[in-house]
């Protein structure tokens, strides 16, 4: 009997996960095994490592974005090393990289390519732009238009460019690391709240401590640690971890908490603008790459509460009072998870 | 199960050399002071049995004394025993101070004057043992037993608890302490006695526990477990001490077998007040016996006469000066004068189990033949007592006695009686004689000048509707007493049984300036049927009287005519023909006569005498019964609702712990453990926060300290399993472990937790256990918990 209704309910709960999953635009192959991926992920970590000193927190959360298939923003003050992590977690992986300069005078076309008039063949032909690679640095991203950044923040959504009418795909796995710089304001586009929240986690690098500055004083010195950095992975030991990542297991518990989270967003009284829907889905996907870069194949309340910031700060918009109030988004989702009641086991357990 | 330090001392052990660890300073005091306030909290309840409060002083002084030696002996190290000794001797020093001082060295030590020094306050203990009714005025005496007794018991108590190590057994020091009053109390010891008994055991028990458990006291430890089961069994005793009562005959109230409601054999009779109210209560009849007598009119039989109302109460006076041995021939002038004149009643007497100093006699007694054993008598009461403890037991004899023919001319004709004529005793008033009662007499009297119809208007007041008989009542402590408080009280309340009635009689009677007695002894029984026919004066008919004839009367002293009986408890007795109210057309104070003559239909009387008869006191009785069930039963719920939630929190753990073992899916195993685990950390005081997750509360409890090692280890796997278990795709295969490895984790981290506690904590998780009453909302049915391991 329990076993018959543990089943039935599992059915259910498994085509619920499949909706809320990627989508067919993803691979499909078969997951790493737990035990690889956990190895995989190791030395991804420990590559980016050589290079950034004392960071572990960020890389693990890029690595994170980068297996729950979403882009990531960087944004922190010059010269803590944002581009140099978003170049270190492009070289570790085996595919192609392609970095994008944003200035003001930057074209859509120079992101998503031209179509060229060949005159041997008389006929258009599609030259791809920086965006078409497994991973797209975009360098000061809130330099370029607002032009140019819609057209790259489609790009990221759509995972497809159409230039005249004719759809190209982008490659599998795709991720954008765009870096911003908060405190130069002077002859910026800063990202509207809508298409940030299209990145799927804001990271603020910080400095790094006292050891891991001494450290890096010391490695950086004469040749760049980048240059050191080999690839670990491939990357189609990259789409079967995003695979892995796929399967993970969210219970309805954890479902409910994760709604629970958003919707104590939208409640809350210093908040303007709430957590979406997509959000949502990008917190869960955020959450279960977690799980799965912790060894587990379900997902923990843990898991969501510990990407939360980094997922939902940068979407929220905080009314004025709570401004001058001197808050700010990161105490207020740490608050709404602080408020937010963790769902016990589901009544799945139940006989 | 807990990270105990070994190598503790055992309590043999301890005193005895070798390296010990040194004991916490306070520990020992800190029993000393629980034995003396547990002890002292029970002996609170010898307060009714002995008058007013100051012995406590003296009692309180003793066991101080005695437990401060045994304390400064543990504090010393010293072997057990010799802690005993220092008590003991502690003992004798504190009673030498307090009573002996004069005849003692240096006021503490014994010396050679202090026994004969003791001697007569022995003497002074065993009479007010024997001619007083609880509550019994305190001299130096009594004061001198209760503080020895108290501190002996005391001394075991100590020694039990602290020594030997069993304080849970300690309790039967105490109960042999409160069993004391309970069985000379009437009423018992009464819920706030038993209770304040019951607080100085638990004190005593949780200090006990505490030390041991804590590392402070020495030797062996007591589990949680073990508290848990004592606390279960103590609940259940509690419990069964409330129920128990409502389904016994014969207790009408109380936690405490009550002293009046034992059976235990046949009245002592050693007190003829005490006696007489227990036998009334008694439930059942006992202690039958008969007697034959070739009287015409029913006979009373009288045992002893109270007229000594010096002390505040009555007693019977001194049997000293003019005892007379010898009871063949009671030579009194006024007797034999009617014994030849021929007016003589023989009874042949058959006490059977009927235990009492006092010889049983008809009024008044001229010969008595056949009794065994050495008797002497008072010319002034003709009472007759055994001498060198010989009782009335299993006695068969005949007594010849003399009635003079009494009217109520003869009587309307006595003069006021000149006080030269009878013993000072008999009219003897104390002099702070409460208001109500002078007042009363006065108006019951008022306007009349013979002494016959000041008596008869004193009788016809209390025989008046107005007054309900009842043996329960007014029970309230010290009830069963003669004194003129509780006339007083007894006027007031209008409601009593005969030794009321009697004593009220015979006060006002001394208030009119009537010399008077109370007689106690057994009214006239019901006719067995049986006739003998070998009676000198005719044909003897048998009667049979039992416990529940017990009876008290007054006698009242008329110049020229002698002592004579009235009767003024209505339903009682059989009124004789003089001190019949003349049935006079217009006053309607007096009412009918009511009596009847007992084994014969009762004639059908005025709705007045009806009621004063059968109709009220019926329904007193019932409300006090019904009131005392509804107080004992309301007890007993507020009790049951107290201990609610420990049982249903119980039941819960049992819950689970079944669940477990009965081998539950891995699963529901898991979340159990792990629910049992937050629902006792919660219980004790560390509440898993909803919005916490589980590795946030157990991460929590670890930085906090609350978990360390084994414990932490425990909780960390009783964590990752509930976390499979609630999150974890349901066909992936059920969390590691079996179930019997995970309880023991449970119960790793509950000892632990309960080891971190306190003691404060502990005791309020026990009785109000926090996880009960959380709800922590979460789910689609705000239900945190698998609904079967709910209670």
């Amino acid at each position: 009997m329990d076993t018959q209704q543990d089943m039935a309910e599992a059915g259910t709960i498994r085509s619920n996960s499949a909706e809320l999953g990627q989508g067919a635009e993803l691979g499909q192959g078969e997951g790493l095994a737990l035990a690889e991926f956990h190895d995989a992920c190791g030395r991804i970590r420990a590559a980016i490592e050589t290079v950034i000193d004392g960071k572990s927190e960020a890389a693990r959360l890029a690595l994170t974005v980068l297996l729950a298939q979403g882009h990531l923003l960087l944004e922190d003050v010059p010269g803590v090393g944002k581009t140099m992590l978003a170049k270190t977690l492009a070289k570790t992986i085996d595919c192609s990289v392609h970095r994008i300069q944003f200035t003001p005078d930057l074209l859509p076309s120079d992101v998503t390519g031209v179509s060229i008039y060949n005159q041997d063949k008389h006929r258009f032909e599609f030259r791809p732009g920086p965006v078409f690679a497994n991973i797209v640095i975009g360098d000061e991203i809130n330099r370029a238009s607002a032009k140019t950044q819609s057209a790259l923040l489609e790009c990221m959504e759509e995972h497809q460019v159409t230039v005249d009418g004719t759809s190209y795909s982008l490659d599998t796995p795709f991720m954008v690391i765009a870096t911003q710089n908060p405190i130069e304001m002077e002859g910026t586009y800063p990202l509207p709240e809508a298409q940030r929240d299209r990145f799927m986690a804001r990271i603020s690098m910080g400095y790094p401590d006292l050891r891991a500055e001494m450290e890096m004083l010391e490695t950086h010195q004469s040749v760049s640690p980048l240059v050191a950095v080999r690839p670990v992975v491939t990357v189609d030991e990259v789409r079967r971890m995003v695979a892995t990542v796929r399967d993970v297991y969210v219970s309805p518990a954890v479902k409910e908490y994760t709604v629970n989270i958003g919707r104590a967003t939208r409640d809350h009284p210093h908040l303007r603008l709430g957590a979406s829907p997509r959000a949502m889905l990008q917190l869960l996907r955020a959450a279960k790459a977690t799980a799965a870069l912790n060894g587990r194949d379900f997902v923990l309340p843990d898991d969501v509460a510990s990407v939360a910031e980094a997922v939902l700060a940068h979407r929220l918009i905080l009314d004025r009072k709570a401004v001058t109030a001197g808050e700010d988004a990161s105490s207020v989702v740490a608050s709404v998870v602080a408020k937010v009641p963790v769902g016990g086991e589901s009544r799945r357990v139940s006989p | 199960m807990l990270e105990r330090p070994t190598g503790r001392r055992t309590p043999g052990a301890s005193g005895r050399g070798g390296s010990r660890p040194p004991s916490p300073g306070f520990a020992p005091w800190l029993m000393s002071t629980a034995v003396a306030v547990a002890v002292l909290l029970t002996a609170a309840n010898l307060h009714g049995v002995l008058e007013g409060w100051s012995w406590l002083f003296q009692v309180a002084v003793t066991v101080c004394s005695i437990e401060a030696a045994t304390g400064l002996a543990r504090r010393l190290d010293w072997p057990p025993l010799t802690g005993a000794l220092l008590g003991l001797a502690a003992l004798v020093m504190s009673v030498n101070a307090m009573f002996l001082a004069p005849t003692s060295f240096l006021g503490i030590i014994p010396g050679p004057g202090t026994f004969a020094a003791l001697d007569p306050m022995l003497e002074d203990a065993r009479d007010t043992v024997i001619s007083q009714v609880a509550p019994v005025l305190v001299n130096n005496g009594i004061a001198l037993a209760a503080c020895v007794g108290v501190g002996l018991i005391a001394l075991l108590v100590d020694t039990l608890a602290v020594p030997l190590q069993m304080p849970a057994i300690s309790g039967l020091g105490l109960f042999g302490l409160a069993s004391v009053p309970a069985m000379i109390k009437p009423n018992s010891i009464g819920a706030a006695g038993f209770l304040a008994a019951a607080a100085g055991y638990l004190l005593l028990l949780g200090c006990a526990h505490w030390l041991a458990s804590d590392g402070g006291g020495r030797g062996r430890l007591a589990s949680a477990e073990q508290l848990r089961r004592a606390s279960g069994i103590a609940a259940a005793g509690l419990a069964a001490a409330l129920v128990l009562p409502l389904a016994i005959p014969g207790f009408s109230s109380g936690l405490f077998p009550e002293g009046s409601r034992l059976n235990w054999g046949s009245p002592t009779g050693l007190n003829p007040v005490v006696s007489l109210g227990d036998n009334l209560r008694r439930p059942g009849a006992f202690g039958r016996m008969t007697y034959a007598t070739d009287a015409e009119e029913p006979l009373y039989l009288r045992s002893v006469t109270l007229e000594n109302l010096t002390g505040a109460r009555w007693s019977p006076s001194a049997f000293g000066g003019n005892k007379r041995t010898g009871i063949d021939e009671l030579d009194v002038p006024g007797v034999q004068n009617l014994l030849a004149a021929g007016e003589v009643t023989t009874t042949r007497i058959s006490t059977a189990s009927f235990t009492s100093p006092w010889l049983l006699a008809p009024y008044a007694p001229a010969q008595v033949s056949g009794a065994r054993g050495q008797w002497s008598w008072d010319p002034s009461t003709l009472n007759i007592r055994g001498e060198s403890g010989t009782t009335t037991a299993n006695q068969d004899y005949e007594v010849r006695s003399v009635k003079p023919q009494l009217t109520r001319d003869v009587l309307r004709a006595a003069e006021p009686t000149n006080n030269a004529v009878v013993d000072p005793v008999f009219s003897e008033l104390p002099d702070n004689m409460p208001a109500i009662v002078t007042d009363t007499a006065a108006t019951v009297i008022n306007g009349l000048d013979s002494p016959y119809e000041q008596a008869m208007a004193i009788q016809t007041y209390l025989r008046a509707p107005g007054f309900v008989y009842s043996e329960q009542a007014p029970v309230e402590g010290g009830y069963d007493q003669s004194g003129f408080e509780v006339v007083a009280a007894f006027l007031e309340e209008k409601s009593g049984y005969c030794i009321h009635y009697a004593a009220t009689m015979a006060i006002m009677a001394r208030i009119a300036g009537i010399p008077s007695r109370m007689a106690v002894g057994y009214a006239p029984g019901r006719p067995t049927g049986s006739v003998f026919d070998d009676g000198p004066g005719g044909d003897l008919k048998e009667f049979e009287v039992d416990s529940r004839d017990a009876h008290a009367w007054p006698e009242l002293f008329f110049s020229g005519v002698g002592w004579v009986a009235f009767e003024p408890t209505p339903s009682r007795g059989v009124l004789p023909a003089y001190a019949q109210a003349q049935t006079t057309p217009g006053s309607p104070t007096q009412p009918e006569d009511v009596l009847r003559p007992t084994g014969q239909p009762r004639p059908a009387t005025g709705a007045a005498a009806e009621s004063a008869e059968s109709g009220s006191p019926a329904p007193a009785e019932d409300a006090v019964l019904s009131r005392q069930l509804w107080s004992t039963a309301a007890a007993a719920v507020v009790l049951g609702l107290l201990l609610t939630p420990l049982v249903l929190r119980g039941r819960r753990t049992n819950r689970r712990r079944t669940a477990l073992a009965a081998g539950g899916t891995g699963r529901r195993a898991a979340v159990a453990a792990w629910v049992e685990a937050v629902d006792t950390a919660e219980d004790l005081g560390w509440a898993a926060a909803a919005t916490e997750t589980p590795r946030a509360f157990q991460q929590r409890l670890d930085d906090a300290g609350v978990v360390s090692g084994r414990s932490a280890a425990a909780l960390s796997r009783l964590r990752a399993g509930y976390e499979r278990a609630a999150y974890a795709a349901p066909e992936t295969p059920a969390p590691d472990g079996d179930n019997a490895a995970r309880w023991t984790d449970v119960e790793t981290v509950k000892d632990r937790l309960q080891e971190r506690a306190g003691w404060r904590r502990r005791l309020a998780g026990l009785f109000w256990p926090a996880s009960l009453f959380s709800r922590r909302p979460s789910g689609a049915d705000g239900r945190r918990d698998d609904p079967s391991y709910l209670a």
